[in-house]
């Protein structure tokens, strides 16, 4: 295979398309509410589990949904169940925080989360 | 402490300022004894040799020892007594003379440590006035009469037996029969010591404090007669070992018995036995004890090989109606090695034996007594030579077991084993035991390397160290022997794991097929999952076996097996086996309380790594796997085709028009996407047809959607530009683009998930592929997905692109694909 010299794209490019594929194969079949509950995530990184489970009921349309979606993304090991909280997973973290690295205008790992959100 | 001569090897048995004695030694045998006492101006020089005291001498030391003058003075004292090497004790004794001072600083800084470390932890005077000292709690050996301690250069050994003692018993003399130990502390010079144990006696060996316990032996009125002799015990204090006296000869001893009384077809059998025998005189330096256990037709000899390697093994014990009580309290006072015979031990109680293989596993016994319930622990580990005319059937016991198949022989000695028979073989092995334990030592270590070699780990390690550390002892060829013998035996042995093995084959099969489908190439494999439960796998087992079988469903017997496996393997059967492997960590309870397992690939490798479970060419442990079906190329974009420079900068330039994926060039309209859609509204879409319908939808969206807009956009045009229009052909194809899971809620059912799974896979792979920086060429680049993915790879492409995650242009004929910043 010949190389195409000067076409390397910069470090966030790489690891922002292994992050959203990894995520895509993570959450492969996931249904829409999954997803919201997935983009949900990314944009809080960690949120009580109260609070995660009102904001969800409000964009999913009840409680059980939003429980259902949380508990299914946790079986995808894209989110972990903590003392009263829910939080991304601890890959998915890592990820953002190389992520953010890797921005020129990233203050934290919530605003690569945030971006991230938007892709999936 | 010690100077090493080419012959004369000297020993330093005391040093102080004033005084130093001395030990010469010519290999392991003394030859003289000496004492050199420092005066005012000189060193006075007196020594003993052969039997026969030296002329003193004297040498200046008003500055510093004269060494010239010890020399002369050795090699003087020496050939007047008329002994040949004069010379070479001259050299010795002077060197050590030379550094009298060193030696005496060493001795004295022993003396601190030594009284340092004696030193009690605890001490006080308690209410009744009595001094109470606390030395140590853990790191004391507790024993009857045997022990070995290894601790850094120095080794210890002891040894007991029972014999006629002489005691003063209120002022007259008794004689009674009473255990003895001997301890021999091989460090910097020879300790031995000496014990009646008419109560429980502590002595320190090697620095650590042993107890020999008296009231176990009490409980047990019996006298065993293959314990050492009391001559050859008080031999060993003497520390007279002749030269002849070896680990080889022994085991020569050993090997002409067995040649003369058993007959084995398997030449390699006679050094397993021997090998064993040596093994139990050192049982006690290893933390596991194989066990020897022979099988054959009633009449093929295995009682009489049993009795032969029992009578010539340490503390050789034959069981006759033994029960679990008396075994274990046996075993805990004499660590016998006993003889388990069928015609006298029930199968039940030989299987409690067996559970005493590792150093450490204890059995606890309540027993009552004057002052209530008292709670003791018996050790039944100790080396057990089993004869029943079954092999082993428990896995446990087989693990643990070399197991010896006897066939029926002419051996050219019948005459029944007895314990008198074998009495120079015992004598001689008890005196090695004590007097060359170093020798152990060393094999053992060899032995070692040698199963590093060979790659031999776990339970089968456990198993052959012991016997193999033997084998060195013996010789060379007992070593190949043994070695050819447990290569052939852990080849044929039934495998411990089997319901384990064909559990894993069908979670492998799983893990080929997730990774068939997924490209692992870019990607982790760590991260990679297989989702199932235990019936699933019932599923897998089932049909495999019956493949293997050679059962088609139209073969009579076919479903008549199906449902004796299905029953064989049912899946609480297969779940066990789940929990057995550690897989039970990985369980979960679904929706409708079914049992989910969700298996992450690494620690399925884990797991097979742990059960001697062997994955296929590719599969590595540890991190970098490469997937079965993975090509030879190391990265899937080398066999890419990238743009030429002319076509690079053409794509960056200019020139570069709108998208045109091949799929949207079709001539159909937008009407006949609308039937299409229609269609769909009202059919029950299934199987294959859903994903054509589907892709149908998507195709006729983009036509309608693109196709004119192609022609008018401007250059810097980019799918997202369009799709970000207003136009209501855009709403079309946006609808169509985004809306597989519209369509798959509406329409789909289940295939619907179906299929917005593989559409997410292919954007995945799609990412990954583009991860390495590169354009792609789009037909190349949906060419990579694999067969089941190439098909979305459009919609992909698209969803990506809405996204804004990649850009995709065309220049000139050529499509190309990348990242998007």
């Amino acid at each position: 295979m010949g190389v195409a010299e000067g076409l390397a794209v910069p470090e966030r490019l790489k690891v922002k398309a292994i992050l959203v594929s990894r995520l895509f194969r993570a959450c492969s079949g996931c249904s829409e509410d999954e997803l919201q509950a997935l983009r949900y995530m990314l944009a809080e990184v960690s949120v009580g589990d109260l609070v995660a489970v009102k904001d969800l009921a409000e964009r999913l349309g009840s409680r059980d949904k939003a429980r259902v979606a949380l508990r299914s993304l946790i079986a995808r090991g894209l989110v972990e169940e903590g003392r009263d909280s829910y939080s991304l997973a601890k890959w998915v973290r890592e990820l953002l925080a190389r992520l953010c690295e890797s921005m020129t205008k990233c203050q934290d790992i919530i605003e690569a989360g945030r971006a991230v959100s938007k892709w999936i | 402490m010690t100077e090493i001569l080419p012959r004369f090897n000297v020993r330093v048995v005391k040093a102080t300022s004033n005084e130093l004695k001395l030990l010469v030694y010519e290999g392991e045998q003394i030859k003289a004894s000496m004492v050199a006492k420092r005066m005012r101006t000189k060193v006075k020089l007196a020594g003993f040799a052969e039997g026969k005291p030296l002329q003193i001498g004297y040498c200046d030391a008003r500055t510093e020892v004269d060494i010239e003058c010890v020399k002369l003075w050795t090699v003087h004292a020496w050939e007047e007594a008329g002994l040949p090497g004069g010379e070479g004790v001259g050299e010795a004794v002077a060197e050590v003379l030379k550094n009298w001072e060193h030696y005496a600083l060493i001795e004295e800084a022993k003396r601190l440590y030594e009284e340092a470390k004696s030193r009690p932890l605890l001490e006080k005077v308690d209410e009744e006035g009595r001094v109470v000292k606390v030395y140590a709690t853990d790191g004391i050996e507790r024993t009857t009469l045997g022990v070995i301690i290894v601790s850094g250069d120095c080794a210890a050994v002891s040894e007991g037996t029972l014999a006629e003692v002489e005691i003063e018993e209120e002022g007259e003399p008794v004689r009674r029969v009473k255990p003895i130990i001997v301890a021999v502390e091989h460090s910097s010079n020879v300790k031995t010591v000496w014990e009646v144990l008419d109560r429980d006696v502590a002595i320190t060996l090697c620095g650590r404090p042993v107890v020999f316990r008296a009231g176990k032996l009490r409980e047990i009125d019996a006298i065993i007669p293959t314990l050492a002799h009391i001559e050859t015990l008080s031999e060993v204090l003497g520390g007279k070992i002749g030269d002849d006296e070896t680990w080889a000869k022994a085991s020569m001893l050993v090997l002409g018995e067995l040649r003369r009384r058993i007959w084995f077809r398997d030449e390699r059998v006679y050094y397993i036995l021997a090998s064993f025998v040596l093994f139990t005189y050192f049982w006690d330096l290893f933390a596991t004890t194989p066990y020897i256990w022979f099988t054959g037709a009633p009449g093929s000899g295995k009682t009489h090989a049993n009795l032969t390697v029992t009578f010539m093994s340490r503390h050789g014990l034959p069981l006759v109606e033994a029960t679990k009580a008396s075994i274990f309290r046996i075993a805990d006072a004499f660590k016998p090695t006993l003889a388990v015979d069928e015609s006298a031990v029930p199968r039940d109680v030989a299987l409690v034996l067996a559970a005493g293989y590792k150093r450490g596993t204890l059995v606890p016994r309540a027993e009552p007594t004057k002052s209530g319930i008292r709670l003791s622990f018996f050790d039944p580990h100790s080396p057990k030579v089993f004869s029943y005319i079954d092999p082993p059937d428990d896995l446990f016991v087989l693990d643990r077991s070399i197991v010896i198949t006897m066939v029926k022989g002419e051996p050219p000695y019948i005459e029944t084993p007895d314990p008198s028979q074998f009495t120079h073989v015992r004598e001689l092995l008890y005196k090695i035991r004590m007097l060359k334990i170093r020798d152990v030592i060393e094999a053992s270590k060899i032995a070692s390397r040698i199963l590093d070699e060979k790659g031999v780990r776990g339970r089968p390690r456990e198993l052959w160290h012991p016997l193999l550390a033997a084998a060195v002892l013996i010789g060379q060829e007992a070593v190949e022997k043994v070695v050819s013998f447990m290569a052939d035996y852990l080849e044929t042995r039934t495998l411990p794991y089997e319901e384990e093995h064909v559990v894993l084959a069908a979670m492998e099969e799983m893990f080929e097929e997730e990774l068939g489908r997924q490209r692992l190439e870019v990607l982790d494999p760590e991260r990679v999952t297989i989702t199932f439960k235990a019936s699933d796998l019932t599923v897998r087992i089932v049909k495999r076996q019956l493949e293997e079988l050679g059962l088609e469903p139209e073969d009579k017997l076919y479903e008549e097996k199906k449902r004796e496996l299905m029953k064989h393997w049912d899946p609480r059967k297969v779940g066990k086996i789940l929990h057995r492997l550690g897989l039970e960590r990985y369980k979960s309870k679904g929706a409708k309380g079914a049992r989910t397992y969700t298996v992450p690939l690494h620690a399925f490798i884990d797991v097979a790594r742990r059960y001697s479970y062997e994955l296929p060419d590719g599969w590595r442990f540890g991190g970098g796997l490469t997937p079965p079906n993975a090509t030879k190329a190391t990265h899937p974009l080398e066999s890419i085709t990238t743009p030429s420079q002319a076509t690079i900068a053409e794509a960056q330039e200019g020139g570069v028009r709108p998208l045109k994926l091949p799929l949207l060039s079709s001539g159909l309209t937008h009407p006949e996407y609308a039937k299409e859609k229609a269609d769909l509204s009202t059919k029950q879409l299934t199987g294959e047809a859903s994903t054509e319908h589907v892709r149908g939808v998507l195709d006729h969206s983009e036509r309608g959607g693109v196709s004119g807009v192609n022609a008018t956009q401007p250059a810097q045009d980019d799918v997202v530009g369009r799709h970000q229009g207003t136009s209501p052909d855009h709403r079309v194809a946006l609808e169509a683009l985004g809306g597989v899971r519209g369509v798959e809620k509406r329409h789909l059912g289940v295939r619907g998930a179906d299929v917005r799974a593989l559409v997410d896979d292919a954007k995945a792979v799609i990412l990954e592929l583009l991860a390495s920086g590169y354009k792609l060429l789009l037909s190349e680049l949906c060419e990579q997905l694999n067969p089941k993915l190439k098909g979305y790879c459009d919609v992909a492409l698209r969803e990506l692109a809405e996204k804004g995650l990649v850009e995709v242009k065309t220049v000139g004929d050529e499509t190309w694909v990348w990242l998007k910043d």
